[in-house]
């Protein structure tokens, strides 16, 4: 082989064919989280299944006490919240188990755009996300009693779609760490408490209240209500929540990749 | 005395260094919410009060120690000249320096404070400065005056102890000393004297810091001053160390017990209102007393514990603790405006402390971090305070030492484009490379290089370091020393792995996936691939394409990977164990491909444990064994280098007898069949034939690869 065609072999892809690569990668990442059953359809499921039951059927018949009606919408956007933090989570789990059979490390090895896998990964739990948070949206607009009108419906909807992005890149980063059976756990580890302490559907105690800042679900959802309008349940201004969940998504999605391209 | 330092227990003392250093950064971040300086924050608590007492107790000590003990391991390298130079570089241009710029912002944040928490004016006079602020640098300025009396105090017992037989006899006391648990008592002596003395002590803070003038002040001077005095004494001898490393959990938890005594007279927080009168301690001199005795004891408690612990616990380097170490000084050195600023901001937000003073560490080791690594660490003042300068990137050393020429001009290009330096005659390259996990050396100074066009087969028993060479040249591992090149640059830019195709050892590709579908994907980050169809045609896997990949058998799987693997046209093609798990038909089918790819030009890196794989394939044979090439060449000088042959034939001649003649290494026997291999075939057959006239089926054969090799890896071994 000569100087020639060495330095020919080198030349970068074009700009079409490098948007291509991310595409495909993307799109056979949704292909095959779609396929894997025993992920993808919880993910879908559960949200919209626990929000009939205890968002619509339990909290249903309730007046909603002090809070008055309003409640509908605060319990319908944290069950959405919900929808959007799961899948985003458990893409530790992906990340885990491709680590362990070694499939990342092929990936370094290819001449894949850098990123791709990080953003193919984003773009499964989003489809899967959207797919959830959908699914909610619809149960609210069927069987809830929601106030939002069809505009900060369609606010809420997009603020957490793009929403699932802080929580994949902790997913991520979670999935760096451990083993693919120790990855579930890690993420139960992190999701849960995020779920129950944060104060998106159940009351807290005053010694836990202090604490839902902490918590990345609290920030999103009151995003979500702070940008509907939802003036009732707006706890914290927008431009705070957001620049947390940016923090959030700068922090783990950037020692994720670190620790991918050492590790993966 | 000098006995050679173990540099493991070095990197102990260095963590407990930056330990104590970091905890100076979390002191200061919890005074807000506890005390006036720098502000009173709204959310006030005792455990914050609790932390500040507990680390306030030891740190300083603890880092006197390590500075008296590094400070003589210094002057024993150094001498006195290289002592002088290297503490006026490191401590005092810091002091200065830090002095000019550090302290008036750090004023300026506290009086800032202090407006907001004194709106009316400042009650207690807290912010007037006294003398020479030193701020928190007042401890270069102790620790300058510290090495000073050393030097003079060194040149005085030399003076006076020609023979030595006076600092020996110290020696001996020491150890019996320090053995006796008796140590924190004896150091704790003149602290309890001068604090138990002083009568405007603020009990609660412990030694009064002296950070108001350039005047020395006593209880600082004498506290201080023994905790150098006593590191500088255990680098007399390294070993006693040991002695507090076997001590830790007795001192750590009487150091627990005396804090909370201590605690309990003083109380959980500082008495401010108290202060100026009784100390903020009750029940007069003997409660005093006992108090300043309590404290002191604790003082060097928690320090012989920590630093036990430390010995015991963080012996041995590790990359974190070296980056953190090297990062302390710095960090600590520009914290205060930076914590004192954020507690000031942050001081009447309506948030829990628990929130704020975390948030406030996090921000504050983010920016103390960022600014270390990109502004100190890789520069001029990074070299001033470490003593060295880390590069950015370590590639410059690429294509040093030893080394063909052509391979260095083009490791040379490593960093950049290939230019016309670079060798055509090179597709890749491992140059003078060591690979180490751990203790063991998995590649030993390797130097090997890929031809055009030629198909290398790389054999080797299982630990012998193919993988880790293929591992290296794709770039999923990074050499310890030497360059990997691929394709004319380093395998780590995406350039260079863009004509490059690979199959690894024991990859899961998705399983839910199709087999066409894994074509598709990978080839889509190729600039000119096949097209799916032809992809599995070229490696027979066109009635596997609609099926799932997780629904595969070994190997079909490995057929699968074989297919994305040159789905891309590479110019170079690694291909680790390919036909593990193949049958017959499987195994020649991509054989062929395999020869049709070389065929077109493509050059081939063929690890295999199978012989005749790189007998039917490879023109060129590298042996590994132990991480270093102990043969190289054609299949047939692969052959030649053993002389060995095989003879059979169907012979009544006496097999055991037969092991005894010259030239014969071993004989069996199958049926009338005898099977022998001889080192020297002739002499064998003309002695076989003398012997059995009746001798039939004469048949003489070359050893396989099989047989080379093996001996080859013996031989080596």
């Amino acid at each position: 082989m000569s100087g020639a065609t060495l330095a020919a072999a080198r030349a970068p892809l074009p700009l079409a064919r490098v948007l291509r690569a991310y595409l495909q990668e993307a799109r056979f990442e949704v292909l095959a989280a779609l396929r894997t059953t025993g992920l993808a359809l919880p993910f879908i499921a559960i949200p919209v299944a626990i929000y009939l039951l205890f968002g619509v059927v339990i909290s249903g018949s309730a007046g909603g006490g002090e809070l008055g009606p309003g409640i509908h919408n605060y319990l319908f956007v944290g069950f959405a919240v919900l929808a959007v933090a799961m899948p985003g989570v458990f893409t530790g789990v992906t990340v885990a188990t491709e680590r362990e059979g070694n499939l990342l490390k092929l990936k370094r090895a290819l001449p894949l755009p850098p990123g791709a896998t990080i953003v193919a990964k984003v773009a499964m739990a989003m489809v899967v996300a959207g797919i959830a948070l959908t699914l909610v949206v619809v149960a609210a607009l069927l069987a809830a009693k929601i106030t939002l009108s069809p505009g900060q419906l369609l606010i809420v909807w997009a603020v957490l779609f793009a929403g699932t992005i802080p929580f994949s890149a902790i997913g991520l980063l979670l999935g760096t760490f451990g083993s693919a059976s120790a990855a579930p756990a890690w993420g139960n580890l992190v999701f849960l408490p995020m779920m129950w302490l944060s104060g998106l559907f159940i009351p807290l105690p005053d010694s836990l209240k202090r604490w839902v800042i902490v918590w990345p679900t609290f920030h999103l959802d009151q995003l979500a209500l702070g940008l509907a309008g939802v003036r009732q349940f707006t706890y914290i201004p927008p431009e705070l929540a957001a620049a947390v969940l940016t923090g959030v998504t700068v922090l783990c999605g950037g020692l994720a990749i670190r620790r991918l391209a050492r590790r993966g | 005395m000098n006995r050679p330092t173990n540099p493991d227990r070095l990197h102990a003392l260095d963590a407990v260094r930056a330990g104590a250093l970091l905890l100076g950064i979390v002191l200061h971040a919890t005074m807000s919410f506890f005390f006036v300086v720098p502000a009173r924050d709204v959310s006030q608590g005792t455990v914050p009060a609790v932390a500040f007492f507990v680390i306030h107790t030891f740190r300083m000590t603890l880092f006197f120690v390590i500075a008296g003990f590094f400070g003589r391991l210094l002057l024993q390298r150094r001498g006195v000249r290289g002592f002088v130079k290297d503490r006026a570089r490191r401590v005092l241009v810091p002091l200065t320096a830090g002095w000019v710029i550090l302290a008036p912002l750090t004023i300026a944040a506290v009086a800032w404070g202090l407006t907001r928490t004194f709106p009316g004016g400042d009650p207690g006079g807290a912010a007037a400065p006294r003398g020479i602020p030193l701020v928190h640098l007042w401890f270069l300025y102790d620790l300058a005056i510290f090495s000073l009396l050393a030097l003079a105090l060194r040149a005085g017992v030399a003076a006076l102890d020609a023979g030595g037989s006076a600092r020996a006899g110290l020696d001996r006391w020491l150890d019996r000393v320090l053995a006796s648990y008796l140590a924190p008592a004896l150091l704790a002596a003149p602290t309890v004297a001068v604090l138990s003395r002083k009568t405007d002590w603020a009990a609660w803070f412990g030694i009064p810091t002296p950070d108001i003038g350039l005047m020395p002040q006593l209880p600082a001077m004498v506290a201080y001053g023994t905790a150098f005095g006593l590191g500088w004494l255990l680098h007399r001898r390294v070993d006693r160390l040991d002695t507090l490393a076997r001590q830790w959990p007795v001192n750590l938890g009487l150091a627990a017990a005396l804090t909370s005594v201590c605690l309990a007279i003083a109380g959980l927080r500082p008495d401010l209102s108290a202060a100026a009168t009784t100390g903020g301690i009750e029940g007069g001199a003997p409660m005093r007393w006992a108090y300043a005795a309590a404290y002191a004891l604790s003082i060097w408690t928690w320090t012989f514990g920590l630093l036990g612990a430390a010995v015991r616990f963080l012996s041995g380097e590790s990359a974190v603790r070296r980056y953190l170490s090297d990062a302390s000084y710095w960090l600590y050195l520009v914290h205060p405006p930076i914590v004192f600023g954020l507690q000031v901001m942050l001081m009447e937000v309506p948030l829990h402390w628990s929130i704020k003073l975390p948030a406030i560490l996090v921000v504050t080791m983010a920016l103390l971090l960022s600014s270390y690594h990109f502004l100190v660490r890789p520069t001029a003042l990074g070299e001033l305070l470490n003593g060295r300068r880390y590069p950015r990137r370590a590639l410059q050393d690429a294509g040093r030492d030893a080394g063909p020429r052509r391979i260095r001009a083009l490791a040379g290009a490593a960093g950049g484009p290939v230019d016309e330096t670079s060798d055509p005659e090179t597709v890749a390259a491992l140059v003078n490379v060591t690979k180490r996990y751990g203790t063991t050396v998995a590649l030993d100074g390797l130097h090997l290089e890929v031809r055009p066009g030629e198909l290398l087969a790389v054999l080797g028993p299982n630990g012998a370091g193919k993988s880790t060479a293929i591992g290296l040249w794709l770039g999923t591992l990074q050499p310890d020393e030497g360059t990997a090149l691929v394709m004319g640059g380093p395998p780590l830019e995406a350039a260079s792995r863009l004509g490059v195709g690979v199959m690894m050892q024991e990859v899961a590709l998705a399983p839910t996936l199709t087999a066409s579908e894994h074509v598709a994907l990978t080839s889509s980050c190729y600039r000119d691939p096949l097209s799916v169809e032809e992809a599995l045609d070229l490696t027979g896997t066109r009635e596997l394409a609609r099926r799932r990949y997780g629904r595969l058998s070994a190997g079909q799987k490995r057929q699968v990977q074989f297919a994305t693997a040159v789905c891309g046209r590479p110019r170079l093609l690694f291909l680790d164990e390919p036909t593990v798990g193949l049958d017959v038909p499987a195994r020649e089918a991509m054989w062929k491909a395999i020869a049709k790819l070389r065929n077109d030009g493509c050059s081939v890196v063929l690890t295999t444990h199978y012989l005749e794989e790189a007998e039917a394939l490879a023109d060129r044979v590298v042996v590994l064994a132990r991480g270093r090439i102990v043969a190289e060449g054609s299949v047939d000088e692969m052959r030649a280098l053993v002389t060995r042959k095989r003879i059979r034939c169907a012979s009544s001649v006496d097999v055991g007898a037969m092991r005894s003649w010259p030239g014969v290494v071993e004989a069996t026997r199958d049926a009338d069949l005898v099977n022998v291999t001889a080192s020297d075939a002739e002499t064998v057959v003309r002695r076989l034939l003398a012997e059995d006239p009746d001798l039939r089926q004469l048949e003489v054969q070359q050893a396989s690869l099989a047989e080379a090799f093996t001996e080859i890896t013996r031989e080596a071994a």
